[in-house]
């Protein structure tokens, strides 16, 4: 439990680095890599505007709610025992809105669009080591 | 072999600020407006909320993403259609954030679609 604790700690300082940005910078959803960053080909989301019910065309033909999500994969590996080490990282995957909506056509057949489209972001982060961020699209479609 | 590793991982997690996360965030809705529903002025507000936590700034579990928050705003009609919507974050956090729980609520009126 006390070493727990101490870890608790010496963790708090480095959940507290989250520096804000200039409001006039977009928040992309770029997976930060920490180290020394050996490779990174990620795509991540930055803005997408849908359409909402009202603004469907005429002759849509709405085919129920669809789901599909893109994914980045990121690595860091210490290079020490120490607290605080050196790291070396990669990164790599689409998590961008792109893959995700090409998933959706994929799984959806003759698709023409979306709407009420919620995009959410899934984290998980195992030890440090590992961490995977997906951007997720749930909507509805129309043909 | 074990020994030498359990340093090098636990150092790793220390310096990333977590052991496990498995969260979801939102990140964007475009809601509906009145004229994009059949909107009467008797459709009721409803709100909705969905969370994740973390603990001793190692560990992050939950789902706060927009599609949990707006299945629980319509979980007694999960047709109807949202509009007027608001979201806000809300965070509680104690003892220095050793433990936070972090909601997105989603608020808005029941429309039909």
């Amino acid at each position: 439990m006390s070493l727990l604790l101490a870890a608790a700690l010496l963790a708090a300082p480095a959940s507290a680095q989250t520096a804000e940005k200039p409001s006039y910078r977009a928040n992309g959803g770029v997976m930060g890599m920490g180290g020394i960053l050996l490779f990174q080909n990620t795509e991540a989301p930055l803005s997408f505007v849908s359409l909402t019910e009202g603004e469907l065309p005429p002759d849509a033909v709405k085919t129920g709610p669809v789901r599909g999500k893109g994914c980045q994969h990121g690595l860091s590996v210490p290079l020490s025992a120490s607290l605080r080490p050196t790291q070396i990282s990669g990164a790599a995957g689409k998590g961008g809105t792109r893959e995700a909506l090409e998933r959706i056509r994929e799984n959806n057949g003759e698709l023409r669009g979306l709407y009420d489209v919620k995009i959410d972001v899934h984290i998980i982060g195992i030890l440090g080591l590992y961490r995977r961020q997906c951007v997720e699209i749930a909507a509805r479609g129309f043909r | 072999m074990k020994q030498s590793l359990l340093p090098v991982f636990l150092a790793a997690s220390l310096s990333s600020g977590c052991l496990y996360t498995n969260i979801h965030a939102p990140r964007a809705y475009r809601s509906a407006t009145p004229s994009d529903v059949k909107a009467s002025s008797s459709d009721p507000t409803v709100s909705g909320r969905s969370c994740y936590r973390t603990a001793l700034y190692l560990f992050a579990w939950g789902d706060a993403g927009y599609s949990a928050a707006l299945a629980d705003a319509l979980a007694g009609d999960p047709k109807a259609v949202l509009y007027d919507v608001n979201t806000d974050t809300h965070v509680r956090s104690y003892v220095v954030g050793l433990y936070s729980k972090i909601c997105t609520v989603v608020s808005g009126r029941v429309g039909r679609p």
